[in-house]
């Protein structure tokens, strides 16, 4: 007996013995001390009353003595029961270890087990977190919203104009606050060049609406109204300020004037998420600032608002509802389109910003939580089969112990030490291979996934981690433990080594097994599903060619500055584009090249009003297109083709009536069954803020061309008309060239040619440094698809390793529970052959039920994934087939180890054994 | 009362002294205490019950019942392993204590 067993024993005799309470004891102590004092004090004389008076005299205070030493014990037993029960955790964590050390094989694959379960939950966690889950950075987020106006069936939405935002603002009552920020290009001057920055130009409200203070300095108030100061982001600061206090004070040159500096934003903190600089809108200029004053103009301007507190959604909307219902009435040519209002909640404007291609954020987030949540539930459930698997090999010792009276708390504890042991390992090891993970995602996904930066393994991700390493831990040790304590001592005890375990347990592995199994096929389902989707995706028809294209934005400033608003100045835009198309057409290895005012996959767009001839304008139900403003060799160089009339010819570009191709989605929109070639039609020119705004333009269609993707693979094709640069001057225009072979070597010389023409010219900017390749731009609209496909394919691995792990574990187990009966079998003649297909189907009998099971669940789940596909069904044959089969294929090879361990089996040493 | 004041600290030792010759019920062990300092120190005999069990917390002696010379129920004492290293360090700290006060004490010239 070592001396920890041995004081417990002394204890539990001690407890039979007396079982009283230490102050009872104390007493009975000093009442023998005194008893035997008077029997001392009457041998020397005294009477017994005098020698009870002279007892307590020389004993003092009995009250006193007995409270002392009552405290005393009771602190003693108090530290005891804290040493005893510490005592008990290591002796059974050394317990544990001991078995464990014993059982290698079980040993790793359960680390394993958790160690990815876990890790894999805490990446993809992390991941999110970092990306898509990102909180909004300001104080009670839930309350602020984007508001938008909306058409009628509150299909359609628009950005308010700046006079719509001053009516909400004097009229919307439910807001606290309301602002508006209108985003548009500046040039910085920089000593390095000129360079594009993003500015905002807010709403006095702007700043104190968000709710957060300034890094450095201050943000901007009321006080600001008109004074050339701005706050730069934290971001600008620091990678082109220098990143030191001295930047407040010191002054930006900007194309429209010097700004002051004057504060600087907090780390990742800013609305909208790509301003680069936040100016007082007062303060804006040129033509821009005419545009500001028109109904009408909802270039680039957001209105955002601050719900009062205790105000309901519902309330709101119905509050805002009413208004712009009266704007509408008001302004019918204007807002009689827009009559309704949509609040957007900015928690998920921003996650929009960060999913364009898939739509609706929370499907992503589904996918990640229900693919975590089935990676994570297969790795607890094969845990706690192998957990099973272990207790019921143990149930004699079990039986033993319970039959001797050890109660089912301590036995349970004793099952699930084990399983501490195994989760506290695996989970540490998990939490390091999520955090080397995290970083590795860090480090590699810059251009894959937005926000990368933010992927950290940040205290709340571990905290997240270590919380689901104790829900792990309490589902796989207490389920097993509390089951190995309905265990039947007597029968347990009776059959001896030989049966092949309780039969309720069997039923339960093999339901755990196959449990699994079913996950996993809905789980390949959904991965076959996503990437064919991407696939399906990648194979779109762009309708033009984006392998060798590369464009830069370039834009007609003149000295001043200033956008074109003058006839004069568009002759300058017109020479300025003319004259940098033709120099980088020249230079060497450059095939073409041409000018477009919104390239297709660049994302940005605007709309123009177009009038059919002959036809009575009708404001209900106007003509809407996105006006293509182009070179006559756009669509050579593009590659679209035409597929009615004529392409533009360079003699189209002498002035005269105006030419127009449409392209094909909006040609038989307009004139359904007839021949749209040689109709005639006006458009209004669409360039807001400049003096010819509004005025129309009229001429002929002269060709059809074959629809463009022009915002990506997914997105539906949109009206288009196209119309030549000469006649249509716009001020912001892409410069698209061609390179057959070799475009990456070409960029420098390029961007070369373009600076030494145009200095003033911004080569760099955020996002962009110089000509860019179409094919990053394609990419980059496909990020979230593919992020969703490699989370997907990931997950799918994850459960299928996992599978196949508890699979072969059970199998496993299974042979060396019966090797008894095996023995038997071959000693009565069964042939090797006949072992190994045994137990192979064993395997196979569950692997095929749990194939069924999961496709049948799988036609049921995928409906919920139908957001994420793209062009298949969800009911598409293949992904189910290649499930299916993949899962029967592994299942199988999991069964075949475990087989021929079997048909090894030696039936004389099995049978001696015994 | 005249004498000397015990100090906490050395009524544990006399405690540990004491039984190191064996175990002994608290009666015994204040009458011992009493005998062989003459009664030079004086204490109450009820304080030997708070530094016993002090010391019992310590787990510097352990205690049992068990039946007295006169057949009666009474508690016994024994010194721990632990005790009496403990009363062996306590011993030695004394001697050196006192030889370091009585050096003082005679000697002879400043």
């Amino acid at each position: 007996m070592t001396p920890a067993e041995r004081s417990k024993v002394r204890r539990f005799f001690e407890l039979i013995v007396r079982g009283r309470r230490p102050e009872e004891e104390v007493r009975d102590e000093l009442d023998f001390h005194l008893s035997m004092k008077v029997d001392a004090l009457m041998v020397g004389g005294l009477s017994r009353a005098d020698a009870e008076r002279e007892a307590r005299r020389q004993f003092g205070p009995v009250d006193r003595w007995s409270a002392a030493a009552t405290t005393e014990t009771r602190g003693y037993e108090r530290d005891r029961r804290w040493r005893d029960r510490w005592s008990a955790l290591w002796s059974d964590l050394a317990v544990a270890g001991r078995r464990l050390r014993r059982a290698p094989a079980f040993l790793a694959v359960s680390l394993a087990l958790v160690a990815l379960g876990v890790g894999g939950g805490i990446t993809v966690y992390g991941v999110a977190r970092g990306v898509v889950l990102h909180p909004l950075p300001f104080p009670e987020p839930g309350r602020l919203f984007g508001l938008y106006e909306a058409t009628a069936d509150g299909q359609g939405f628009r950005l308010p104009d700046y006079p719509t935002f001053r009516d909400w603002r004097a009229q919307a009552d439910v807001f606290e606050r309301i602002a508006y920020v209108r985003g548009t290009g500046a040039r910085w001057i920089s000593p390095d060049g000129t360079e594009r920055i993003v500015a905002a130009y807010v709403s006095d409200d702007f700043f104190p609406l968000l709710g957060r203070p300034a890094l450095l300095g201050r943000t901007l108030t009321a006080a600001d109204a008109g004074a050339s100061v701005a706050v730069v982001s934290y971001r600008f600061w620091r990678e082109r300020l220098g990143g030191s206090p001295g930047v407040l004070g010191s002054v930006l040159n900007l194309s429209a004037g010097p700004v002051t500096v004057v504060g600087v934003t907090p780390p990742g903190v800013g609305y909208p998420e790509w301003a680069t600089i936040w100016m007082p809108i007062e303060s804006i200029g040129g033509a821009a600032r005419v545009a500001l004053g028109q109904r009408g103009v909802h270039a680039d301007g957001r209105m955002i608002g601050r719900l009062k507190r205790g105000i309901s959604v519902e309330a709101a909307q119905a509050a805002v509802g009413a208004l712009t219902a009266r704007l509408a009435a008001a302004y019918p040519a204007d807002q009689g389109t827009f009559p309704k209002a949509t609040m957007l909640p900015l928690t998920r404007e921003v996650l929009l910003s960060t999913s364009a291609s898939l739509g609706d954020p929370t499907q992503p987030l589904l996918l990640i939580g229900a693919g975590l949540a089935l990676v994570l539930g297969i790795a607890c459930t094969n845990l706690a089969n192998l957990s099973l698997t272990r207790t019921v090999a143990r149930r004699q010792e079990l039986a033993v112990r319970a039959a001797l009276g050890g109660g089912r708390w301590r036995l349970i504890r004793l099952v699930a030490t084990e399983t501490l042991v195994v989760t506290g390992i695996g989970g540490l090891l998990g939490l390091g291979l999520a955090a080397a993970a995290i970083r590795t995602i860090r480090l590699h996904s810059a251009e894959l996934l937005p926000r990368a930066e933010e992927i950290v393994f940040s205290p709340a991700v571990a905290a997240g981690g270590f919380a689901l390493v104790v829900a792990v831990t309490l589902i796989v040790a207490l389920i097993p433990a509390w089951l190995s304590t309905r265990l039947d001592p007597e029968q347990a005890l009776r059959a001896g080594s030989r049966a092949g375990g309780h039969r309720d347990h069997q039923r339960l592995r093999a339901g755990l097994a196959m449990i699994q199994i079913v996950i996993a096929v809905v789980m390949m389902v959904e991965t076959g599903l996503v990437v064919r989707s991407l696939r399906r995706v990648l194979d779109v028809p762009l309708g033009f060619e984006p392998n060798g294209l590369a464009s830069i934005w370039i834009a007609g400033f003149g000295k001043d500055g200033g956008d074109g608003d003058s006839s004069d100045r568009s002759q300058q835009l017109i020479s300025v584009f003319r004259e940098l198309n033709e120099a980088v057409a020249a230079v060497p290895g450059v095939s073409a090249a041409t000018l477009v005012n919104f390239v297709p996959l660049g994302g940005s767009s605007n709309t123009t009003k177009v009038f059919l001839e002959g036809e009575v304008p009708d404001p209900k139900n106007e003509q809407l297109a996105m006006p293509m403003v182009v070179a006559p060799n756009y669509f050579a160089t593009m590659q679209i083709a035409i597929v009615g009339g004529r392409a533009f010819e360079a003699g189209d570009l002498t002035p005269g009536a105006a030419r127009f191709i449409l392209n094909e989605s909006f040609a038989r929109r307009l004139w359904p069954k007839q021949n749209p070639l040689g109709r005639r039609l006006s458009i209004s020119r669409a360039v807001m803020g400049r003096a010819d705004f509004g005025e129309m333009l009229q001429g002929e269609v002269i060709g059809i061309a074959k629809d463009v993707r022009q915002f990506g693979p997914e997105t539906p094709y949109p009206d288009q008309v196209y119309v030549l640069y000469t006649a249509n001057p716009w001020a912001h225009m892409r410069l698209v060239v061609r390179a057959d072979r070799g475009l990456a070597g070409l960029l420098p010389a390029l961007n070369q040619t373009v600076r030494r023409l145009h200095p003033e010219m911004p080569i760099r900017g955020f996002g962009q440094v110089g000509f860019e390749p179409l094919t990053d731009t394609l990419a980059a609209t496909q990020t979230s698809r593919r992020l969703v496909a490699w989370l997907t394919t990931g997950f799918g691995i994850a459960t299928v390793s996992l599978v196949v792990l508890g699979l072969y574990a059970v199998l496993s187990y299974l042979v060396t529970q019966r090797s008894r009966e095996i023995g038997v079998r071959s000693a009565l003649g069964a042939s090797r052959r006949d072992i190994i297909r045994s137990i192979v189907w064993e395997g196979m009998r569950l692997a095929i039920a749990g194939v069924v099971g999961g496709v049948i669940l799988a036609a049921f789940a995928v409906r919920f994934a139908r957001g994420l596909l793209y062009g298949i069904e969800p009911t598409d044959a293949t992904s189910f087939v290649v499930a299916a089969a993949s899962l029967l294929g592994v299942s199988l090879l999991a069964t075949l180890i475990p087989a021929w361990r079997a048909a090894r089996v030696d039936p004389v040493t099995v049978l001696r054994a015994d | 009362m005249s004498g000397l004041d015990l100090v906490q600290g050395t009524l544990d030792v006399l405690i540990l002294k004491t039984l190191s010759w064996g175990p002994l019920h608290g009666y015994a062990i204040a009458m011992w205490v009493k005998e062989r300092t003459e009664e030079a120190l004086l204490i109450e005999e009820g304080a030997l019950y708070p530094a016993l069990h002090r010391l019992a917390r310590r787990g510097w002696v352990e205690s049992e019942w068990g039946l007295s010379e006169n057949n009666r129920k009474a508690k016994y004492y024994r010194l721990t392993p632990k005790g009496r290293a403990q009363l062996k360090a306590e011993m030695s700290e004394w001697d050196q204590y006192v030889a370091a006060v009585g050096q003082v004490l005679r000697a002879v010239s400043p």
